[in-house]
């Protein structure tokens, strides 16, 4: 069992944090920096909303010490719109105070969370492998919201309240030193308690937060797994084993309730107690004239009733909010660790200017493992020279996607070199470089929007018009037109709506909308349709016409279309040449094209039954 | 609405002596709390007593005050502590009984229903909702009570002291409530919009890392961080109206409340005067107004656990509505499949999507086959009681499922517990045959090495042979695996295969596969072609016959050797 709540919920440990950071504060200081001015506005207006909350006892006292023992009924109604006028006025500046704190949160978190999403689009491949999609989510939703709270709510609203404790304990001083002592006489029991309640509740808060989410880990695998667990007639022990981790939840549950339940009832008393002991020790003075002797009055004694209730409840948020500075720290101390990251692939300092291509894109004996010791290229040479096309075939794993990465700079070789024009890719600044090519790769990604806005990918300007020509081009027209709303159609996440064919098409028209010099295409394996097949072949044809190309490709029709072939193997080019010349040398091409590509010259690219050929080869090679 | 908590009335009927006992004591301390406001009162009038006949036992008057509210202090915080304790704990009892149903009742939910609903979907009515649920058992139940049983006492006794100061104080400080539920309402329709602003958000970073790579290629990081920046500012933009209304909020009922504050000094100031009443009977007042302040404020709270809780209620019942499995009698009728059973193991062999997989979940009864048209052992498949089917069965599912735990607790997934001390011996055979052994031993924590989620920490084909050895771990009379070799090297494959004739002697196996060479030896091959039969027979008949199995054999053939020649 422990090994199972080890394996379900490894790193809850994380999300709590003990000590305040300085340093971590300081960094968060440069995001507020720019409103220093409204922030220490909210200061004064902070300042002033409590001491006007703090002189309301002062008026009743002098109320009940005046106006109502000297039976003054006009003066009496007089001050009681003075203490309105007070409140009112009180209220007006926690609005004003909530406002503009929650206006310079909303502002720095803003501002935290662009700088962080540009921080991410900034990272190479490497650290998207690293880091799973779920936790940049939480990193910029819910921790950049955390710290917000932690503004909002927290730390102004935390010196306010401090301010209150001290403007009440000085308040009172000016009335009698001595019932002061005896209100002040509960701080030792108002800490106690609080620091019972904040060791307690701190440690089954986390214990919560584990056995929840490890009894939710449980819940998930069991739930997406279910036909495991019934296949396996594991019903009984797996209802046990849940039963004990929710029984887990439910423990630290109530080990939580009695530390509030105490922690309430505990603040109660000893604020009921302070108010009886002021009463008694008051009053006992009175009544042995010494208190008339030092000036002692019924309205005091009010005043000093009161004072302990406002005396109570900052102590009381006090301890709550010390939980949420924590949460807050844990949270600011994950985002800046994600800001601390540095893409290894980046521009030099001084990027090498990059023009259209003149000569050629050489690979020069490239070697790359994206796993030490796992050479995925084992010294690749070749060429593509402008104008020219080049096809990649052979089996899965061999390497031929990693090509497309080294060229796009998604990964930095790891010896060797690929050049541009004789200049060596690591010294252009990768996305000038990109903005040299179109890239369709093999899964279709397209962006929810319109379909104008996917099409306006790489240039904004595209017309309507330019678009349906690009359209026309890849023989997609009738299919867009078609939709209800045309080019402006809604795309759906991820593109949803539209067949694996019709987005692949979409795909062919986004890269020739920004009629690129150089093309770089993943051809996709998928099952598609004849017609849509035919259709994407054609479409191929169109977008390879005149331009230089790197293709990874799986159709005859696009191989034969290539100047030149690449057959790799296990990380190496095996064979390299024209369609004829390979079928002459007896080797893997030509053994490649019997077994796979010969279906498909035969039945002209009409037989359904080649793409499910193709797919055919793609598993058995992975055996092999 | 309040009928979809017809659910939990067992639950709270069985827990009914602490919630009894916890309204008592919610009954008491109320009580107790209103006492300690007279005695405050009192406490001052006696110090204003007048000379005279008492003026001499002022001074003891006030010391039997203190103790006084000393002993109801004490007692106050007493029941207090134990109303939330019972009440509270109770919701929590509640909670946990009840999620443990719920995972019951989905253990015993049959596979159609895991197609209509998503896991993420489960998920949050086995979480979320069950905590909204419990909201409203709990605190929401507990404030109410205490709503309920504290206005009555603080206007009595507000009335008892004055009629017409209560008037004056009490009824406007009713105020609140249509304040608090002005705002309320509307704070809660500005919450929404800046949920969803905040998914927009959430839905946007989502899109763009799943898209990283597009982004790249398109050089777009521009474009695209500016369309967050516009979602950023939404965002920013929808909570700043809610924080609108919120600024207004809290400091609108403290106006409320120093406004009722201040009718007290007007109205019992000018009753003093007149000499109506005492100072001290305007300190007790006071502190009644304050304990009736917090739960009037909490109304709009409450409402909001209520509606919230309401709605839950309907999607956690959707669950329990649904029906289970054919109702599967555990140990009754535990015949042996293996008794008499042929030892034939029919192979399923075809184009993908051509119904392979769906043979081996009608086997396991994940769906039901109709009447008549599924047979074992002579007896109809929807005849067999579900438990004591998969009982006799060991599958490897195509994607197999592996959980986090160590790999030795994956392995004995399926094995009986009384069975568990023969359990060491078993498992090393197993893992032998499923080619595993080797491997786990080479691990730094062998056996003991803990999963990733769904396994992610093995490698495909350490998936598929951590499947098989869980399978056979199992002692099945039937074993199907379906497609369940795949991603493992065809020279691994051959040695699973042996070991796995040896292991299964004459039992019966069901192999689901488009790899010939993992079919080549079966006592009889079936080649299916959409959802149909094409052809059958051993691999010899089918290769003579020259027909779809034989070109399919043609080619795996070549595949083959050009990877020997490459």
């Amino acid at each position: 069992m422990s090994k199972l709540k080890q394996a379900l919920a490894p790193d809850e440990a994380l999300a709590y944090r003990r000590r305040i950071d300085t340093r971590l504060l300081g960094r968060l200081w440069e995001f507020v920096r720019p409103y220093q001015r409204i922030v220490g506005f909210t200061v004064l207006l902070s300042l002033a909303a409590n001491a006007l909350r703090v002189l309301q006892p002062l008026v009743g006292m002098y109320i009940i010490d005046h106006q109502i023992s000297e039976g003054d009924v006009n003066g009496l109604i007089l001050m009681v719109l003075l203490f309105i006028g007070l409140l009112l006025l009180a209220s007006a500046c926690d609005v004003a105070f909530t406002w503009f704190i929650s206006w310079v949160g909303q502002r720095a978190m803003d501002t935290m969370r662009r700088r962080l999403i540009r921080h991410i689009f900034a990272q190479d491949t490497v650290f998207f492998d690293r880091n799973p999609v779920g936790r940049l989510i939480t990193r910029l939703t819910s921790d950049v919201e955390t710290l917000n709270e932690l503004f909002a709510s927290g730390l102004v609203a935390v010196m306010g309240e401090l301010l209150i404790i001290i403007g009440v304990i000085a308040l009172m001083l000016t009335q009698s030193a001595k019932l002061t002592g005896v209100v002040l006489l509960s701080a030792p029991f108002i800490l106690a308690v609080a620091i019972f309640f904040r060791r307690h509740s701190r440690k089954w808060y986390l214990e919560t937060r584990r056995a929840l989410a490890t009894m939710n880990a449980y819940l998930q695998e069991n739930v997406a797994g279910m036909r495991t667990v019934q296949a396996f007639n594991r019903q009984r022990r797996n209802h046990r084993q849940f039963a004990s981790l929710n029984n887990e939840y439910r423990v630290a549950n109530l080990h939580t309730i009695l530390a509030f339940a105490l922690f309430f009832p505990a603040m109660s008393f000893i604020s009921s107690m302070a108010v009886a002991a002021v009463i008694w020790v008051g009053g006992r003075d009175m009544i042995a004239g010494r208190g008339a002797a030092a000036g002692l009055s019924f309205g005091q004694l009010f005043f000093f009733v009161q004072c302990v209730h406002m005396l109570f409840a900052p102590v009381r948020s006090l301890s709550e909010k010390y939980n949420l500075l924590q949460a807050a720290m844990a949270s600011s101390e994950r985002i800046f660790k994600l800001f601390d990251q540095r893409p290894t692939i980046d521009a030099p300092r001084e990027p090498a200017p990059i023009r259209p291509l003149t000569d050629a894109i050489r690979f020069e004996d490239v070697r790359f493992a994206y796993v030490p010791d796992e050479p995925v290229l084992k010294g690749i040479s070749f060429e593509i020279r402008r104008g020219q096309s080049v096809a990649v075939v052979g089996a899965t794993g061999a390497g031929k996607t990693t090509l497309i990465n080294l060229l796009t700079r998604f990964y930095d070789v790891t010896s060797g070199r690929i050049t541009y024009d004789g200049v060596d890719l690591r010294r252009f600044d990768p996305r000038a470089l990109r903005r040299q090519f179109a890239v369709v790769l093999q899964e279709v990604f397209l962006f929810s929007g319109t379909i104008a806005d996917n099409l306006r990918l790489a240039n904004p300007e595209l017309t309507e018009e330019e678009m349906w020509e690009v359209l026309r081009q890849v023989r997609a027209e009738d299919f867009v037109a078609s939709l209800a709303g045309g080019l402006h159609a809604e795309v759906s996440e991820r593109g949803g709506t539209f067949s694996t064919g019709q987005k692949q098409l979409l795909a062919f028209a986004r890269a020739l909308a920004s009629d690129p010099q150089l093309l770089i295409l993943d051809e996709a394996t998928a099952n598609i349709d004849t017609e849509t097949e035919q259709r994407i072949q054609e479409a191929i044809g169109t977008v390879l016409a005149g331009r230089t190309a790197l293709v990874i490709a799986h159709r005859l029709s696009t191989i034969q279309r290539a100047d030149r072939i690449l057959v790799m193997h296990h990380g190496q080019i095996h064979e390299a040449g024209t369609h004829a010349e390979l079928l002459a040398i007896d080797g893997l091409y030509r053994r490649l094209y019997e077994l796979q590509y010969r279906h498909e010259a035969v039945a002209d690219g009409g037989d359904p039954a080649a793409p499910a050929a193709a797919e055919q080869l793609t598993n058995e090679s992975q055996a092999l | 609405m309040f009928r979809r908590f017809d659910r939990l009335k067992p639950y709270l009927w069985r827990h009914r002596n602490p919630l009894l006992l916890g309204m008592a004591c919610l009954v008491a301390s109320n009580y107790l709390d209103i006492r300690i406001a007279v005695m405050l009162g009192a406490g001052i009038d006696a110090v204003g007593l007048p000379a005279g006949p008492f003026g001499a036992v002022k001074a003891e008057l006030l010391t039997i005050f203190l103790l006084v509210t000393l002993v109801l202090g004490i007692g106050a915080g007493v029941t207090r502590f134990y109303m939330r304790r019972l009440i509270i704990n109770t919701s929590r009892n509640v909670e946990y009984e009840f999620r443990n149903d719920l995972f019951g009742h989905l253990l015993r939910l049959p596979a159609s229903f895991y197609d209509r609903f998503r896991t993420g979907d489960v998920m949050a009515r086995a979480t979320s909702d069950i905590e909204a649920i419990r909201m409203v058992l709990g605190p929401a139940i507990m404030y109410v009570a205490n709503s309920l049983v504290l206005f009555p006492m603080a206007v009595w006794q507000m009335a008892v002291i004055s009629m017409r100061l209560m008037l004056l104080c009490f009824v406007p400080m009713l105020l609140v409530i249509p304040v608090v539920y002005y705002f309320r309402s509307r704070i809660n329709i500005r919450a929404r919009l800046v949920q969803e602003a905040n998914s927009d958000l959430s839905a946007n970073v989502q899109e763009n890392l799943s898209g990283m790579r597009v982004i790249k290629v398109y050089a777009r990081e521009q474009t695209q961080a500016e369309a967050f920046d516009r979602l950023s500012q939404r965002y920013v933009k929808a909570n700043m109206d809610l924080v609108r209304l919120q600024a207004v909020f809290f400091p609108a009922l403290s106006l409320m409340i120093g406004g009722v504050v201040a009718m007290l000094l007007l109205g019992g100031g000018v009753m003093i005067i007149r000499g109506t009443l005492t100072l001290g009977a305007i300190i007790t007042f006071f502190a009644l107004l304050m304990t009736c302040i917090w739960p009037l404020a909490a109304f709009g709270w409450i409402m909001a656990q209520l509606e919230r809780g309401a709605a839950s209620m309907k999607r956690v019942n959707e669950i329990f509505e649904a029906a289970p499995e054919a109702s599967d009698e555990p140990e009754a009728a535990a015949e042996d499949l293996a008794a008499g059973a042929p030892a034939i193991a029919p192979v399923m062999r075809g184009e993908v999507g051509c119904g392979k997989s769906t043979l081996a979940h009608l086997l396991m009864r994940r769906y039901d086959p109709p009447r008549g048209a599924l047979f074992i052992d002579g007896r109809d498949i929807l005849d067999w009681p579900i438990a004591a089917l998969r009982r006799q069965i060991g599958i490897v599912d195509q994607e197999p499922f592996l959980f986090s735990d160590t790999i030795a607790a994956n392995v004995a997934f399926g094995v009986a517990e009384q069975e568990a001390e023969r359990l060491a011996p078993r498992i090393e055979r197993v893992t032998r045959v499923a080619q595993l052994d080797d491997e786990v031993r080479g691990f730094p924590q062998g056996y003991e090495t803990i999963l990733g989620e769904r396994g992610i920490n093995l490698s495909g084909g350490q998936r598929q042979r951590s499947a098989l050895a869980r399978a056979l771990a199992r002692d099945p009379a039937l074993l199907i695996l379906d497609d369940a070799l795949a991603a493992v090297d065809t020279h691994t494959e051959e040695a699973i295969l042996r070991g796995l004739r040896e292991l299964l002697g004459q039992r019966t196996t069901l192999i689901i596969s488009h790899r010939i060479s993992t079919v080549s030896l079966a006592d009889r091959i079936v080649y299916l072609e959409a959802g149909r039969v094409a052809e059958q027979g051993t691999h010899e008949e089918l290769l003579a016959r020259r027909g779809k199995y034989w070109m399919l054999a043609q080619r795996q053939r070549l595949a083959e050797e050009i990877g020997r020649t490459a």
